[in-house]
């Protein structure tokens, strides 16, 4: 495999041809061709379309005596028995990667939220941080500062923001994504050369000295000065982050997409290639060892109909929604299987990127019509180095068909532990993510006595991973 | 319009609205908090004071805010703190019944009245009205009349106790938007510019900047942009990331371009050059002398600094670049460049150059290049101008006739033959995320920054677009070109979100208009046949571009008075997304932005299951009864019975904003079902502390321009977007003035004044 060193004049100019040797990052390098030994890194992406879900498009029909009940509520049937597509929208296209993939159903969030911008990756209640966030800012998931530590991407309707969240000094900050390719290419593959970051360097540490002096003003304020301090710890971790990231080790030459954005009326060809173009950018990042965490937001809605997606998953649950059926299938064919291919290469030990990684493509609401959260339909891929059982439909549906409410779905499993099974399976302990005291993560509690009831029986074990899904 | 004041006469109706939402995150103090065996006696653990009044109904709001401070004392204070510095400051009386409700230790004060809880809100508010003429606040005894040509309307004002000080100036980072225009500005000087050309090298690593929307958790868009983008003051490692890729990638576009080095070297130092030669005459990215390297110092930390630079701070950046110049002299500019591009005088407004004012260190008079930025990111959200440094600098700015003439400038963008502030508007539309909505009819620096205080206010970027492929509302606009397709919807709804421009506009410019006035006009602001499609209306003649700034006498056409008087009944508002209306969604933007409640955002784990869909249609009910339904327990009553009949009172307006007498109610799969329900628009709506019983929007709209409670949410709303904070207890006296010259005068008066304050010019220093 050819390593690349990667220059900023070759990012701007969009060319190659640098060639100055850099420190190789061992864990990235292909076994048979280095002897690697270190253990691959894991990795976490999470994708996320926007405006609900037809169930009856993601229901599996498991064929006859396929089907183990593992434990109460807990029903598994393998992939591999599903000879003519696991559902309408996860089809036959997707029958190569079974062996690598999981469907999940039945999977809760217990508050009620209808549409939740950061429900997918546990912001509930607009509290917390998502878990790309609490991933993104652990010293287990990251020993070695990164290049950047998570990378967010894609297109959120009309704003600028992510799906991810974090607070800081108080504040809940919906993260920016990068809606331009060619700034996120800019910020992954920024500077490299070590006269280049020697001289960052120079400029931060500067920087540093000039909000310690400024502190010192006597005419500033103890709150102003709690303002500088806040300022100064972002500035210490870019100073760490300088000194310390690891260099990138590319396996090949990554070049500055020609596209930006795709224009105000895209064709369906640019929305394709501007998605398939962060695929790429994702794919790399990881491969060049820049990042270990990314999320991608399927927002644009310049498609099917001219317009958005929103109407169409209002219409009833009960009535045929092509054009629904038709984004889903777009979705899943055309991104999904897209990011999952470009990380299905070797990385080492006979083991792929995406072996090591776990892609988690998910859906804000389940029932688009009625925007429940119950039963999100969860497409997972990698098994994060073997930490995650593959191949495998499982349902968490409830065995006595208690139906919601409003009837047109079953309770499940509260959504909580496959939260659990992420941060765990990234290496993380409960005690760097449980830091309320309270079990699990995200919010595990709903006003609404009917719904408490049946989810109470899940608390004792609310704190541990999937069963059947996790296998540690 | 029956406007009853409910006070005295409706108990249930307090109680309502008082009994609070349980989701308010509130300080509990529980480990402190004076358990019912330590409180002096009283009825059910309270303690009232020897001279407490049970019913001082009819006495001043300073009775009553008295009365509050003595019921605060004796039982609040031991946990936060006393009255003066309390750390409740500004709950209002939902918000203390919220804490009564959801606080185990407060239980003990469920005995306290509806009019008790008014009175203690009275005493921890910060700006507590005064008695004036007669239509006093009294704690809401009294509700103001409908505004005639005999009754003008809003007599009451802020409090302004004289020789109190200002409120505390915290330091402020730059917006996104003023740190957006400002790198795109802060290379002009010296007569010719690159920033244009240098923006667009660097343009994308913009994006890297997060948005001013981050918000307390908990309370949702309750506090989003803590009102608006200038009053966000989060940093997060993000900024700091964005700030550094911003700032490096200019240096390096900078210095890797000859043309760009070359010109900037020069434009540095001939700027501010008083003597006959240039030192960077034949400077190049291969050799830049000594004096060269000093006027780019100099040059630039002017502009980044926003004032000359003292003498060891350019003796600290020559050091700096002499140590990164070891590898060239492109470096040694580039690291300098990079380094005043991420320094806190230039992300924040840092005013520490003041004079102290009768010798106080904490209260300062600031300096007239403080002065100068002050003045220019109110007004224009960038940076001064090279001719309002200039001012500054000889000192002329002080003067009141030069400083008015800058005020002018600036607002009226009459800056002759110079292009300076026409890049300012041009930035105005580059890459930073923001539509190009909002400058339609916008042309200079000040007109945008008004136009930004509008649309934030009016959260326009929250309006929700249409559902055009849901068939009930393809059903339900049949024959109006809204569900025609994308393009037909398109225009359909930027012709709503630009009348609201246009109204607004003409009000506050052409019309010189109040608050009231914009709660009354009939002005109808389309501009494009759709009105005629949708409303049955003529659109006006002439282009939003023309009647802005039209001659006297010219008039737009109007709606028919009574059908949709005021702003707030334009289509925009009432736009749901789909066929139905969201009269919640409606009630708790007018109470939050136009009341200035601080309503919070229901925490989804506490709320009954689908509590925050909208309610199923069932053939005959309306759209009032099911929401009124929905919300009809106890612990959504504690918000909805403030946010439902606010929406409630406009549901004589449809999803799309036309007019109806009939709902008719329309099945998912587009089937029109056969009754038509009569509409109930009538409701009696809390404004603050004021109650008026209304039916119907134009009703509604009509108490709004009376209440003084709207009135000075409007002010207190400019206050926080102008001085880039909330106000607070040293704020009175401006808010007073500002309060005075829009009610008598008008809105744009009251932009024009700002600058002129006494506060605008001094900086108080916060405790140490």
């Amino acid at each position: 495999m050819k390593i690349n060193k990667i220059t900023r004049r070759l990012f701007l100019q969009g060319i190659g041809g640098a060639t100055v040797a850099l420190p190789l990052l061992e864990s990235l390098l292909p076994s048979t061709a280095f002897g690697a030994t270190a253990a691959p890194a894991k990795r976490y992406i999470a994708i996320r379309s926007l405006n609900g879900q037809r169930l009856m498009y993601w229901k599996p029909s498991p064929p006859a005596g396929s089907t183990t009940k593992a434990m109460a509520h807990v029903r598994t049937t393998p992939l591999s028995a599903y000879t003519t597509g696991i559902n309408k929208i996860l089809d036959n296209s997707f029958a190569p990667l079974y062996s690598k993939m999981n469907f999940l159903e039945g999977l809760d969030i217990i508050p009620a939220l209808g549409h939740n911008i950061g429900g997918l990756i546990g912001n509930f209640n607009d509290q917390t941080d998502t878990i790309d966030q609490v991933l993104a800012y652990s010293n287990k998931v990251y020993p070695q500062d990164p290049s950047i530590r998570s990378l967010l991407v894609g297109h959120n309707c009309a704003s600028t923001g992510s799906f991810s969240y974090k607070n800081s000094n108080g504040y809940l900050i919906q993260l920016p994504a990068y809606l331009n390719l060619q700034a996120a290419f800019d910020r992954v593959f920024f500077s490299a050369t070590a006269a280049k970051t020697a001289h960052h360097i120079r400029v931060v540490d500067a920087v540093f000295a000039d909000y310690q002096n400024l502190k010192s003003n006597s005419r500033l304020s103890a709150l102003d000065r709690q303002a500088l301090d806040r300022h100064l710890t972002f500035v210490g971790e870019l100073q760490s982050r300088l000194r310390n990231a690891t260099p990138l080790a590319c396996p090949s030459s990554p070049s500055r997409p020609t596209m930006a954005q795709p224009s105000y009326s895209p064709s369906l060809a640019d929305i394709e290639n501007y998605y398939q173009t962060m695929n790429s950018l994702i794919a790399l990042s990881i491969m060049c060892g820049a990042t270990r965490v990314a999320t991608l937001n399927i927002g644009y809605p310049k498609t099917y109909g001219g317009g958005d997606w929103h109407g169409p998953s209002h219409n009833a649950e009960a009535e045929p929604n092509p054009v629904l059926l038709e984004i889903n299938q777009w979705i899943a064919k055309k991104i999904v299987m897209d990011l999952v291919q470009k990380l299905n290469v070797p990385e080492s030990g006979g083991s792929t990127y995406l072996d090591n990684s776990l892609v988690h493509w998910g859906n804000e609401i389940s029932v688009g019509w009625s925007h429940r959260n119950e039963s999100m339909p969860t497409v997972t891929f990698g098994s994060l180095g073997g930490k995650i059982k593959t191949g495998q439909h499982i349902s968490y549906l409830n065995d006595g068909n208690i139906l919601v409410p409003t009837g047109e779905i079953y309770f499940g499993r509260p959504y909580n532990q496959f939260l659990v099974s992420i941060l765990q399976g990234m290496g993380l302990s409960p005690a760097d993510y449980e830091t309320t005291g309270k079990k699990s993560y995200g919010a595990i509690s709903s006003l609404d006595a009917e719904r408490m009831r049946y989810y109470n029986q899940f608390m004792t074990d609310i704190g541990n991973p999937l069963p059947a899904y996790f296998i540690g | 319009m029956d406007v009853k004041n409910l006070r005295k006469n409706n108990h249930l109706a307090l109680i309502l609205i008082t009994i609070g939402c349980l989701f308010i995150p509130y300080n509990n103090c529980s480990q402190n908090f004076q358990t019912q065996s330590t409180l002096l006696p009283g009825a059910d653990g309270l303690v009232l004071s020897s001279s407490f009044s049970s019913d001082p109904s009819g006495s001043s709001v300073d009775s009553s805010v008295n009365q509050g401070k003595i019921l605060y004392s004796n039982n609040c204070a031991t946990c936060h703190n006393s009255i003066d510095s309390s750390n409740i400051l500004n709950k209002n009386s939902l918000d203390i019944s919220n804490a009564i409700s959801s606080v185990t230790l407060m239980s003990k004060f469920k005995s306290l009245t509806t009019a008790q809880i008014s009175w203690i809100a009275l005493a921890l508010s910060p700006l507590p009205t005064s008695n004036d003429g007669g239509n006093t606040s009294g704690g809401g005894t009294t509700t103001p009349p409908l505004p005639t040509a005999e009754n003008p309307p809003i007599l009451s004002k802020f409090q302004c106790v004289a020789g109190d000080d200002p409120s505390p100036t915290p330091l402020r980072r730059l917006s996104k938007r003023q740190y957006l225009n400002t790198m795109k500005n802060v290379f002009n000087f010296g007569g010719v510019s690159d920033s244009a050309s240098i923006s667009t090298q660097v343009s994308t690593t913009y994006a890297m900047i997060p948005e001013d929307s981050s918000y307390v958790p908990g309370t949702g868009i309750a506090s989003r942009l803590h009102g608006f983008d200038r009053t966000d003051t989060t940093v997060s490692p993000y900024h700091l990331d964005g700030y550094f890729f911003v700032a490096t990638s200019t240096a390096e576009a900078l210095v890797s371009n000859d043309a760009f080095l070359n010109n900037f070297l020069l434009t540095a130092g001939n700027y501010r050059n008083s003597s006959s030669s240039n030192p960077c005459t034949g400077a190049s990215g291969s050799s830049i002398s000594s004096t060269c390297v000093d006027a780019v110092i100099s040059s630039l930390g002017f502009r980044t600094f926003r004032r000359p630079l003292k003498q060891t701070e350019k003796d600290s950046y020559k050091s700096f670049y002499t140590a990164n110049a070891q590898t060239g002299p492109r470096d040694g500019i580039s690291a300098v460049v990079s380094r005043f591009l991420m320094s806190p005088q230039f992300l924040y407004l840092v005013e520490t150059e003041g004079t102290p004012v009768g010798g106080r260190s904490d209260l300062l008079q600031i300096s007239p290049y403080e002065l100068a930025s002050r003045l220019a990111y109110t007004l224009s959200d960038s940076i001064p101008s090279v001719y309002l440094m200039a001012k500054a600098e000889d000192g002329s700015l002080l003067q009141d006739s030069v400083y008015n003439q800058e005020i002018d400038k600036l607002i009226k963008g009459d800056y002759g033959a110079t292009t300076n502030y026409q890049q300012i508007i041009a930035d105005g539309n580059v890459g930073d995320g923001e539509s190009n909505r909002q400058y339609m009819y916008a042309y200079t620096a000040g007109e945008i920054v008004v136009d930004r205080f509008f649309s934030q206010w009016l959260r326009l970027d929250d309006i929700l677009p249409f559902e055009y492929a849901s068939k009930p509302l393809q059903v339900f606009t049949a024959g109006s070109y809204l569900s025609e397709g994308p393009a037909g919807h398109h225009e359909h709804y930027a012709d709503m979100m630009g009348e609201v421009v246009n109204i607004y506009s003409y009000i506050f410019w052409r019309n010189k208009g109040t608050f009231s006035d914009l709660m009354t006009t009939t002005s109808l602001g389309y501009t494009t046949n759709d009105v005629q499609y949708l409303l049955g209306y003529t659109p006006a003649s002439r282009s939003a571009s023309w009647w802005k700034n039209a001659p006297d006498g010219y008039q737009l056409p109007n709606y028919n008075p009574g059908e949709r008087d005021g702003i707030l009944n334009r289509a925009a508002f009432k736009i749901s997304g789909n066929e139905q209306t969201n009269p919640v969604r409606r009630g708790v933007f007018i109470q939050r932005q136009i009341f200035c409640q601080a309503l919070p955002s229901p925490e989804p784990d506490k709320l009954p299951d689908r509590a925050l869909s909208p309610p199923e249609k069932t053939p005959d009910t309306t759209t009032r009864d099911r929401f009124a339904q929905k919300t009809s327990s106890t612990t959504c009553m504690g918000c909805h019975s403030m946010i439902n009949p606010t929406g409630f009172a406009m549901e004589n307006f449809d999803s799309v904003g036309r007019a109806r007498t009939k709902e008719t109610i329309i099945t998912e799969t587009g089937e029109i079902k056969p009754q038509l329900l009569p509409i109930n628009a009538s409701a009696t709506v809390p404004i603050g502390d004021e109650i008026v019983t209304v039916n119907g929007g134009s009703e509604f709209s009509r108490a709004i321009a009376s209440s003084q409670t709207a009135n000075q949410c409007f002010v207190r709303q400019y206050f926080r977007f102008a001085y880039g904070r909330t106000e607070s207890t040293g704020d009175g006296c401006t808010l007073d003035e500002m309060y005075t010259t829009m009610v008598s005068k008008s809105m744009k008066d009251m932009t024009y004044l700002i600058p002129k304050q006494k506060q605008f010019r001094l900086h108080k220093v916060g405790s140490q």
